[in-house]
């Protein structure tokens, strides 16, 4: 209870009974934790309370005296931004910057209290927590979620997944990751138990440690249910789990498929979620019973909350299947961002979420997501998104992060099979998406970069591509040699199994270069005359098969379609 | 992917590389070796039919403007290589004052209007051909200029082609009536021009009729009837062969879409048809590489000399522009792959 403010405030565990010897906590090694013992544990950080409304860090780890701080920090309305122990530098100037009360030690058995002295900030009375927006901790910006939205989105997530004190989740993720905080808040809230772990699923402690704590569920990210999809025997021996819970970024939808194709032969449900941090983080869920069926997704919003599609003004658009950045509404969202001490003052009272992604609602209410706004590459005239070239690759079983590159597409691809050299992924990728191969920069890595949170750490993608090319140019052009690559495609040509063209729009840059601007270039309107037909009618059919009459007026995109259509 | 997998043709195509495998026939004296009788000219004439058709295709579909435009990408493509290859050849005959060469004779071959002066040429490829097709493109594009034409062809396509058809056999006619020409061997722009027009009037019949038996059978005899009346009285012998080998190969793109044949064989017609230009331009070039050589090595018989130097002026050049094609492929490609550094 606050002790300052509102003493009905909304707040996380206001039920918490500090007697309760219920289990609540059992940690990696296995010893069991009461209620009434993670409150004793918490004394410190709760006799913080008369500074309250104040700011304290917490170090983020899985471990009782972690649970213990934060319990006690949320009870008493401290407003708690989670550190990441292993970046001490960053933490350093994040404490200059938010001037915290005090920093909580948690590697110890106990919390250790440490006032930094420094000038305290003035916090917002509602103020329960700073998450981090990068998914680096070593970022500023943080968003203010308030005390209301963190336990409105706490209960609606408990709603839909049915928690209650019969569930007992096991550590996936870290705590100072929002979704890995939400897991803690989800079950300690619903009474349920938390299995403390640091071992990921491809370490047999994890397996062990779930398969004797008898866990219901764990939460996954997409890196993670990508290591999963190769070890799903395993979950049978979970015979309590009751589902699995994936958010972080989009699951590709065949791994989707394939987890609720799986959960239904073992009797488990799978919940593929969508979120943001400044929703504190959950937005939407995808009911396990509509997963085989709408694997591409997100669902619908959380109890509480309304998801809609808005166009270009930002008006909201009705009709489904049309795309525009989803809009989301909800006791949730956020009240604003922070960047130093001085932000933590004011809540703003923000009622809607632009999300800055891009979907479009489906007849039956769900929404699918179509990208990022900022996550395309436009090359001709084309929107190519950076999340269906991971996607695409996800489901080829590649785990890769693309980044845009002027208008060209640079990916850092985990190449463990032999046989998928970075070049037949180019072409691979060429094909699919109906581009020029030469789009495409690959370089071949053994592990993406991820941040603590284990989504895809963006700005080391863009560093290693960076030194990767500095290094000499990518894949696309330094794999062969130039004169091999002429004499390969000479004899290609000789033998008529030339590779150059993987699409329409090949053959089009082939004949007129960089005139080529857009998919609706036709032969005709790119000043095609009769001695080029031939060539590029003959290339075509290569390509597509017998040519229509009137292919020369044809768009690159029409000509494109015929090639769907005919291989359809 | 059909190069592959297909086991057909198309007309067009079969057409091109027809045409220019009989230009090369006749080039080295094939049927001279053979029948002791030039007996296979028409190649080119063929080639200019059926260029009428694909420009038709493409320079009538919006205004006249755009018609210029696509007569001066036309003329461009086919003269500046060619020029460029007379330039460094005729260069070099006039340094070393080989072939007849005079100050003049250079300067009307690389002005384009020898043709109408003699048909010695200097340049080792058939450049009256660049330099009939290019007067012929400047006169029409005047005649377009002043009196829209495209407009009306786009009006009334068949109508419209079916008059310049008759106006352009009516000029030969007359030529041949009032001027002889067969020192020349008729490569005037005004006696191909009906050429070009019946490959637009094929393709304007096709467009308002379709293929259609009736319009076949009004294309067959709108052809036999110009290759008889304009190519017979001439009494050459290049007008006997053009009037036997022009409507040959144009006929199957009159009467079948496609046509079936062997891959291997779809694949060698794919390769001559997008090579002719550069078959057009070396294979004398390649004669001459060839023909020494023969010799030397005792084959003095003229059919093996011509039938190998046949083979000989068809693949080199094929090589050749396999090479170059390669080259810009790749080097397009890597125009669109090189790297960009990502900002900071």
């Amino acid at each position: 209870m606050n002790r300052h403010g509102d003493p009905g405030r909304i707040r996380l565990f206001r039920t918490w009974n500090e007697a309760d010897r219920a289990i609540c906590i059992v940690s990696a090694q296995g010893e069991e934790y009461s209620r009434a013992r993670i409150s004793a544990l918490g004394k410190a950080v709760a006799g913080l309370a008369g500074h309250a409304p104040a700011l304290i860090f917490i170090e983020g780890r899985n471990t009782p005296a972690f649970i213990a701080a934060y319990v006690a920090a949320m009870r008493v309305g401290l407003a708690v931004h989670v550190l990441d122990p292993a970046r001490p530098a960053d933490n350093a100037d994040l404490e200059a910057g938010f001037r915290p009360l005090a920093v909580v030690a948690t590697s110890g058995d106990v919390p250790q209290v440490r006032v930094t002295g420094l000038p305290p900030a003035r916090v917002h009375p509602d103020l329960a927590l700073l998450l981090p927006t990068s998914g680096t901790t070593g970022s500023s910006k943080m968003a203010r979620i308030s005390a209301r939205a963190i336990a409105a989105n706490t209960s609606s997530i408990i709603e839909y997944l049915g928690l209650t004190a019969h569930d007992t989740a096991i550590t996936t993720l870290k705590p100072f990751y929002s979704f890995g905080l939400s897991v803690l808040n989800t079950h300690l809230e619903a009474c349920g138990r938390i299995v403390l772990n640091d071992d990921g699923f491809e370490s047999a402690d994890f397996w062990e440690r779930a398969e004797r704590s008898g866990v219901t569920n764990f939460a996954g990210v997409p890196h993670g249910f990508e290591l999963l999809a190769t070890m799903t025997p395993r979950l049978q021996k979970l015979t309590s789990l009751r589902f699995l819970a994936q958010a972080g970024g989009r699951l590709s939808p065949g791994l989707v498929l394939r987890f609720a194709q799986v959960g239904e032969r073992q009797h488990w449900h799978f919940f593929a979620m969508y979120g943001q941090t400044e929703a504190s983080p959950r937005i939407s869920y995808l009911p396990p019973h509509l997963a085989a069926q709408f694997p591409d997704s997100i669902g619908q919003p959380i109890p509480g909350g309304r998801l809609w599609i808005a166009d270009r003004d930002g008006k909201p658009v009705d009709e489904p299947g049309i795309e525009g950045e989803l809009h989301y509404a909800g006791p949730n969202v956020m009240s604003g961002y922070a960047h130093t001490a001085s932000d933590l003052a004011a809540m703003e009272d923000m009622r809607t979420l632009a999300t800055g992604d891009l979907a479009y609602r489906l007849d039956n209410g769900l929404f699918v997501m179509t990208g990022r706004q900022s996550r395309f590459v436009k090359p001709f005239g084309l929107r190519v998104s950076l999340d269906e070239i991971e996607t695409l690759l996800a489901d080829e079983g590649i785990s890769a992060a693309a980044t845009a590159l002027g208008e060209r597409v640079a990916i850092l691809a985990v190449l463990r099979d032999a046989g998928k050299a970075p070049e037949s992924v180019r072409q691979a990728l060429g094909r699919r998406l109906r581009l020029p191969a030469g789009l495409f920069e690959v370089h071949a890595t053994d592990a993406l970069p991820l941040l603590p949170s284990e989504k895809i750490d963006r700005r080391a993608v863009a560093a290693m591509i960076a030194a990767a090319t500095a290094d000499g140019p990518g894949i696309a052009a330094s794999e062969r040699g130039f004169w091999h690559e002429v004499w390969q495609e000479f004899v290609a040509i000789l033998t008529g199994r030339s590779s150059t063209a993987t699409c329409v729009l090949d053959i089009f840059l082939e004949q007129f270069g960089e005139h080529v601007r857009q998919q609706d270039d036709s032969f005709l309107a790119l000043g095609g005359d009769s001695m080029a037909a031939v060539t590029v009618a003959i290339r075509l059919e290569e390509l597509l098969g017998q040519l229509p009459e009137d292919w020369p007026a044809m768009s690159v995109a029409q000509l494109e379609r015929l090639r769907e259509n005919q291989l359809g | 992917m059909a190069d592959r997998g297909s086991s057909s043709v198309d007309t067009l195509v079969l057409a091109r590389a027809s045409a220019m495998v009989l230009m090369v026939a006749n080039h080295s004296r094939l049927s001279q070796a053979l029948i002791d009788l030039p007996a296979l000219y028409g190649g080119l004439n063929a080639m200019l039919v059926v260029s009428g058709i694909s420009m038709a295709t493409h320079a009538f579909q919006q205004d006249t403007r755009s018609t210029l435009n696509a007569f001066l990408r036309f003329g461009l493509r086919l003269a500046i290589p060619a020029l460029a290859v007379a330039l460094v050849w005729d260069t070099i005959i006039l340094i070393l004052g080989a072939r007849d060469i005079t100050p003049f004779r250079y300067f009307a071959e690389l002005t384009l209007f020898s043709n109408w002066l003699s048909t010695h040429k200097l340049a080792l490829f058939p450049i009256w051909y660049v330099q009939a097709v290019v007067q012929l493109l400047a006169g029409l594009a005047l005649l377009f200029l002043m009196t829209d034409l495209t407009a009306r062809i786009r009006a009334a396509p068949m109508r419209t082609c079916g008059f310049l058809l008759l106006g352009s056999v009516a000029v030969a006619l007359l030529s041949y009536s009032f001027w002889d020409t067969s020192r020349l061997e008729d490569r005037l722009p005004h006696l191909l021009l009906w050429n070009l027009v019946l490959g637009w009037f094929i393709w304007a019949v096709q467009r308002n009729l379709g293929w259609t038996v009736r319009s076949r059978l009004l294309l067959t005899a709108t052809l036999l009837a110009c290759a008889a009346l304009l190519y017979l009285p001439t009494g050459a012998s290049y007008g006997l062969s053009r009037a036997v080998w022009m409507p040959l190969i144009v006929l199957p793109v009159i009467w079948w879409k496609r046509v079936p044949l062997p891959r291997p064989l779809v694949h060698a017609v794919h390769l001559l048809a997008q090579a002719v230009f550069a078959i057009f331009l070396t294979h004398f070039y390649v004669f001459g590489l060839v023909e020494e050589p023969l010799l030397q090595l005792g084959i003095d018989q003229p059919v093996m000399i011509a039938g190998l130097k046949l083979v000989a002026g068809l693949i080199v050049p094929v090589l050749l522009w396999a090479a170059g094609t390669a080259f810009i492929r790749v080097w397009r490609h890597r125009r669109i792959s090189r790297p960009v550094r990502p900002g900071p």
